[in-house]
């Protein structure tokens, strides 16, 4: 294993949970996200000199090998068989705030994908809607407006859940 | 509204996203190392192999170009001295001595 202090290491541990997180919204199983990771970050590494701005591009390259897997058949065949079942801890969950937590969690897998791969960059991976955009080769006010649709949604099912 | 929002948006971010497994960390290790590794023995003996055949090539193009080098040369012109041949002679070049002893031999 290599020292914390190496530089690709250091890029893991600030960004590796959200990028889990993003890779989530292509993939049924856990496996197939940490696949995504890893291919993606590689990836990221090896050509992160070419690139004009690197946090765009990182989250650039695991979304296309996030995709890449969950076109593959033989993934599909995966997903049909165990993703049904699994569960989705894609957050910790301190005990306190575990009811509120699934609420929430329910409704962000509930907003459309374009949707919430803004709100995972923004919220959890610290990007800007300028960033947003270029890792997703959508204008800003594009990246913009799909973050303020989503954070309606998420606002008006959660209000809902509560009234319920 | 944008109160709601900014509080939903603390909220949101307040949650952790869980931290990648060891296990993942080290298949992402294992990858830069291999990536960043020195080329391997096949890698060195494909260039080795490359290098050999450019310079065999060269030699086999040297040898054949030199006969035909040696071909194109300017031939050196080969002349040959023909002795001139003398002028017929004439009647002022005998004395009348040598014309009387002539006519005497004959």
């Amino acid at each position: 294993m290599s020292d914390h202090e190496d530089p690709w290491r250091q890029w893991l541990d600030r960004h590796g949970p959200a990028l889990l997180l993003f890779a989530r919204q292509w993939s049924a199983t856990r496996a197939d996200a940490e696949d995504a990771v890893q291919s993606g970050f590689v990836k990221f590494w090896k050509s992160r000199d070419g690139a004009r701005e690197q946090l765009p591009y990182l989250y650039a390259c695991v979304r296309s090998a996030a995709m890449d897997i969950g076109r593959s058949e033989r993934r599909r065949d995966v997903r049909e068989s165990a993703g049904q079942n699994e569960p989705l801890p894609d957050f910790e969950c301190p005990l306190e705030r575990a009811e509120r937590q699934a609420v929430i969690e329910a409704a962000l897998s509930q907003l459309p994908g374009d949707q919430r791969e803004v709100v995972v960059m923004k919220v959890w991976g610290g990007l800007t809607f300028a960033q947003i955009g270029h890792a997703l080769g959508v204008p800003l006010s594009t990246a913009a407006s799909r973050y303020r649709y989503a954070m309606a949604q998420l606002a008006r099912e959660l209000s809902e859940e509560l009234a319920s | 509204m944008t109160d709601k929002l900014d509080g939903l948006e603390a909220e949101l971010a307040a949650m952790r996203p869980r931290a990648l497994s060891r296990e993942l960390i080290e298949r992402i290790d294992d990858d830069l190392a291999e990536a960043s590794a020195p080329s391997k023995w096949p890698d060195r003996f494909l260039v080795s192999a490359i290098g050999a055949g450019a310079i065999a090539a060269s030699v086999i193009v040297a040898m054949l170009l030199k006969p035909m080098s040696e071909g194109l040369a300017a031939p050196v012109p080969v002349v040959a001295t023909v002795p001139a041949a003398p002028d017929p002679p004439r009647a002022g070049d005998f004395s009348l001595a040598a014309v009387a002893r002539a006519e005497f031999d004959l």
